[in-house]
């Protein structure tokens, strides 16, 4: 069964500029222990899927859709059962590492912090846990780090104590937004062995979100294309790499160093103004009449799921 | 470029330090004198004596129109105006945060209903209010305190709820949503504690306020008449002709008292209102 599945999701946001149609007709589902990667650019909608999981948008967002985790459906939760699941069953690191952690406490004191609120656990007892799981982090001296405060940890530190503190409740899912967001190539993979750690230390699905490819090429075993709010492409992460079918991920694939470095023409449309018909349509080298008219569907074919004209 | 103005800011903080020093002792000396207000006191504040009696070694500051001597009634007199000065600060901050944190992290309803109560609350000419209700009600010390308490908290419910509103929106907050706290557990655990900076100056200085008020009320002869305040006595003293015959040691050393004491809150507040900024670049 699937922990996590989600159907039809919309994100609109009501601003005074105009409705900002954030994230349109999104399903995916994520599998007992597997990885998915959802990649896409800057601003195209992958953190407004994480925070609308767990209903942390703000105000005026307007949800709709279905959101199902073990069968119920999040979105129609009350906000107490939901904090009940916030946590212990679905984990959510946000990005910007080093402003997550509260500045005037300690790392041990906001490690401990779930155990104690949500696991009733004693105080000291939850300080060794934490110890603990700072050291299967592989920190070098978790009795000094955990009395140690944010301002005196570096950003690849800071990461990996969000991390732990998201993980501390074995929670079902993780996701993880932009984990690797402003770190150098080498806390980049320090992080990514953290994340795999963790995945193999208990039976987690990781749903991870970022804007690197090579990222979710090495951790991922299914990754989702977007583009402008939409899922474009879905599908086994080693074929994608192989064969990219949507000419956006074959556009985003060869816009990297190792495969050519072609900048994609244009930019991403204004999510005020979205173009009618394919989205891409507009900087798409394959454009037929039709895509300007009618919007495709995310149609299955040969295990990959694609949003295109060419292959429907 | 860059060497003279450190020179300057870190000669600033050590001036500021020395400020701040000086007020925590001022402070520690006038909370002794009121714990110790019947020991340091040489007579009984309501024991009579000669009336209109100028400075002796018996009376260090004479005594007034009913023989009480000064200098007894000046250290008793710290109680009131602590007492006073603190209960009305407890009283106004607890409500200024409760409101300041409830409006600054729900937004929405509640907070256009709690910042249009403070609008209110601000409007309303507070000495002028109290003066009303001091008329109309029996003039007691709680009664003052309670007053002063429920109408003060505006200008700390506004700077929490600010505060509150940057607060929110960092990343460790909506962290903290993410791991399923409740609301009030980040309220109290990540808002509350990153805020207190900016509370705690503005105490001070409700507290030095709330002591001026009760004063000007004394003065105004609204006080409580069975109390020893310094405001009474500057009200006795002129009421009972101590201003027209030039008895100083009558109304000068309260008048001092009162200026002294407000001084002392308002420097612990500074130094800590300047820590604050400190913090600030800090973080």
């Amino acid at each position: 069964m699937n922990p996590l599945a989600v159907e039809n999701l919309r994100v609109d946001f009501q601003t005074r500029w105009g409705v900002i149609q954030a994230v349109d007709s999104v399903s995916f589902h994520l599998r007992e222990g597997e990885t998915l990667a959802l990649v896409g650019e800057t601003g195209c909608g992958k953190s407004v899927i994480a925070h609308a999981i767990l209903r942390l948008l703000p105000q005026n967002a307007r949800v709709t859709g279905q959101i199902f985790y073990e069968n119920r459906n999040l979105l129609q939760l009350s906000e107490k059962e939901l904090s009940q699941i916030r946590g212990r069953k679905i984990s959510l690191v946000i990005q910007n590492p080093s402003l997550s952690l509260n500045p005037v406490y300690t790392v041990g004191h906001q490690l401990v912090e779930p155990l104690i609120v949500h696991q009733n656990e004693k105080r000291r007892q939850a300080f060794q846990t934490a110890i603990q799981l700072l050291a299967r982090l592989r920190f070098r001296e978790p009795e000094r780090e955990v009395r140690m405060y944010p301002f005196q940890l570096s950003g690849g530190m800071s990461q990996r104590v969000l991390i732990g503190m998201s993980v501390a409740l074995r929670p079902d899912i993780l996701i993880a937004d932009e984990p690797t967001k402003g770190l150098d190539d080498r806390l980049k993979q320090d992080i990514l062995d953290e994340l795999m750690l963790i995945k193999k230390m208990g039976n987690l699905s990781l749903f991870l979100i970022t804007h690197d490819l090579n990222t979710a090429r090495e951790l991922s075993e299914r990754t989702a294309v977007m583009y402008a709010g939409e899922i474009i492409e879905m599908g086994d992460t080693r074929g994608f790499f192989e064969t990219p079918r949507h000419p956006y991920s074959k556009a985003l694939l060869e816009s990297l160093p190792g495969r050519g470095f072609q900048p994609i023409p244009g930019s991403s449309p204004s999510p005020v103004d979205l173009p009618v018909g394919c989205r891409f349509h507009p900087r798409c080298p394959h454009r037929r009449d039709v895509c300007s008219e009618r919007k495709p569907d995310l149609v299955r074919d040969k295990e990959r799921d694609v949003r295109c004209v060419l292959f429907s | 470029m860059k060497q003279p103005q450190n020179k300057h800011q870190s000669s600033f903080t050590v001036e500021n330090r020395n400020w701040t020093r000086i007020g925590l002792i001022l402070f520690s000396l006038v909370v002794l004198t009121a714990l110790g207000a019947d020991i340091l006191a040489p007579h009984d504040p309501w024991q009579r004596f000669e009336p209109y009696q100028s400075p002796s070694r018996d009376h260090l500051l004479g005594t007034n129109d009913i023989g009480n001597d000064v200098f007894s009634e000046l250290i008793h007199g710290t109680r009131v105006s602590l007492i006073v000065g603190f209960g009305t600060a407890l009283l106004a901050t607890f409500l200024g945060l409760i409101i300041g944190l409830v409006s600054g992290y729900y937004r929405g309803i509640a907070d256009e209903m709690l910042m249009g109560l403070t609008d209110i609350f601000l409007m309303v000419p507070r000495i002028p209010l109290i003066i009303i209700l001091a008329a109309f009600l029996k003039p007691s010390f709680w009664m003052i305190t309670l007053a002063l308490g429920l109408l003060w908290w505006t200008s700390t419910a506004r700077v929490v709820r600010s505060k509150t509103l940057q607060i929110r929106e960092m990343s460790f907050v909506q962290s903290s949503k993410g791991l399923g706290f409740r609301d009030a557990h980040i309220i109290f655990t990540d808002v509350l504690p990153n805020i207190i900076q900016v509370v705690i100056p503005k105490f001070m200085i409700t507290v030095a306020t709330a002591m001026i008020s009760e004063a000007s009320l004394s003065f105004l002869g609204l006080g409580d008449p069975t109390l020893k305040s310094w405001g009474m006595m500057i009200n006795f003293a002129f009421v009972k002709g101590g201003f027209i015959n030039q008895m100083w040691w009558w109304y000068l050393p309260p008048g001092i008292c009162i200026a002294g004491i407000v001084l002392t809150t308002v420097l612990l507040g500074f130094g800590y209102e300047q820590k604050e900024e400190i913090g600030l670049r800090g973080i």
